[in-house]
């Protein structure tokens, strides 16, 4: 399967350029804007469970960024994913290419997003006075199991999502499920 | 050895319950088992052989199965029955017009569709300029593809895939686009890349252009089989009887 993969490597830069492109072309913030995101929504998240419910754990909002920004990655990886089939039917009923190419597109362009976030997460960090030990490699290998399990469920996800009628709401009730499945809320 | 053979093949289509419910409705129904579909062939028991450097052109009423028989061909469809072997590379030109995104610019298009012809980046650097000039769309380069008449639209496409050279090419009715003097130029073009040498799958309505450059015809009718054979003149006036209503199948 690498060498398919390397010989449509041209094709794969093109297809991560062109979602990328598509993604930012009619917002005003643009790249910005995936950084911009993750921060409100932990604005939003902390301002609720802090003023709210109450909740006093120490580095409180350190600790919900890190739980934030690996769900969103997740779901943002899965949700994407989901329509790469759909969403290109055009090309590859027409074009021979290999179909899982679409997959894997989205999924690099889901983990460049994450990289970002990562590094404002990293941020973060250095603000709220953790220290830097080096232990932070070992996160290397969760954050690659991560990628094995986005593109897994993304290859199931997409391949069911081709049955869905035309014009069914873009999150499927499987992809809810397999949500609350794998990351319990109670992890906040 | 011959360099495509195809041999019994039948491609089914599958219509009814399959796509138009969701896969809770499909697992209910299944289990119900109120699941009902009909089967749909649209091509049946087709065999043919091409050798080297050959041109096959095959020739049929519409919805005889002749793209989809060149989908099971180029590899974009698996034959529900039957087998295909091929050998070297294979370019379809299937639709000319697909894998665009209207979004994107016109550089940026050209790339991308480049890409799924399965240039590379090198080759796409080297002969961009010349693409444009073929379609003459110099101006319109940083234009967003969307705001283009369809004319230049098929221009751009084109030129893209005219610069193709696989072993087998295999053109579903491409030879003659766009607009007045640009016919001209494209069927030369093309004739030029056929002339190069790569074994061509012609499918084509013009009779005129099958019977110049075909050494081979394929007859398919609703999915069947009716000919096949090297006589090219002779396949294509049973075929012009047949149209015009003098012959009977």
């Amino acid at each position: 399967m690498f060498q398919t993969l390397k010989s449509y490597q041209f094709l794969f830069e093109e297809l991560v350029k062109r979602d990328f492109k598509k993604k930012y072309k009619r917002t005003v913030l643009g790249m910005a804007w995936s950084v911009l995101s993750p921060l409100l929504h932990l604005l939003v998240m902390r301002l609720v469970f802090t003023r709210f419910f109450g909740r006093t754990t120490p580095h409180y909002t350190t600790f919900l960024f890190c739980g934030n920004l690996v769900f969103s990655f997740f779901s943002e990886s899965t949700n994407q994913g989901m329509t790469a089939l759909t969403g290109n039917a055009d090309i590859f009923t027409k074009v021979n290419v290999p179909k899982y190419l679409f997959l894997f597109s989205k999924n690099v362009q889901c983990l460049i997003n994450f990289g970002l976030t990562l590094c404002v997460f990293l941020v973060f960090c250095a603000l709220d006075h953790i220290t830097f030990t080096w232990r932070f490699v070992l996160l290397l290998y969760p954050i690659a199991c991560l990628v094995l399990l986005n593109l897994g469920l993304g290859l199931i996800l997409s391949a069911l999502f081709v049955l869905q009628p035309p014009g069914a709401a873009p999150v499927s009730d499987q992809s809810r499920l397999c949500h609350h499945q794998i990351f319990p809320r109670d992890r906040y | 050895m011959s360099i495509l053979e195809v041999k019994n093949v039948s491609i089914r289509y599958i219509t009814g319950d399959f796509k138009d419910i969701g896969l809770k409705e499909y697992v209910m129904r299944r289990l119900k088992g109120n699941y009902h579909v009909t089967e749909f062939w649209a091509d049946k028991d087709v065999s043919f052989t091409l050798e080297h450097g050959e041109m096959l052109g095959i020739i049929g009423a519409n919805g005889a199965g002749k793209s989809t028989l060149l989908k099971a061909v180029s590899g974009i469809m698996v034959p529900t029955e039957g087998r295909i072997r091929r050998e070297g590379s294979i370019a379809a030109l299937l639709e000319l017009a697909s894998g665009f995104d209207g979004e994107l610019t016109v550089k940026e298009n050209a790339y991308l569709r480049g890409a799924m012809l399965g240039y590379t980046r090198k080759f796409m650097d080297e002969k961009y300029d010349e693409i444009i000039a073929f379609a003459e769309l110099k101006d319109f380069e940083d234009r967003p593809f969307k705001q283009l008449s369809s004319g230049m639209k098929s221009r751009l496409a084109f030129s893209i895939a005219c610069l193709v050279k696989p072993d087998i090419l295999i053109l579903d009715e491409v030879l003659s686009v766009g607009d007045g003097a640009f016919k001209k130029k494209s069927e030369a073009k093309m004739r030029e890349v056929i002339g190069g040498g790569a074994t061509t799958i012609l499918v084509s309505h013009s009779l005129k252009q099958v019977r110049e450059m075909c050494t081979k015809i394929l007859w398919l009718h609703k999915g069947r089989q009716i000919e096949f054979g090297t006589d090219v003149q002779g396949i294509c006036d049973r075929y012009e009887a047949f149209l015009g209503g003098k012959l009977e199948l």
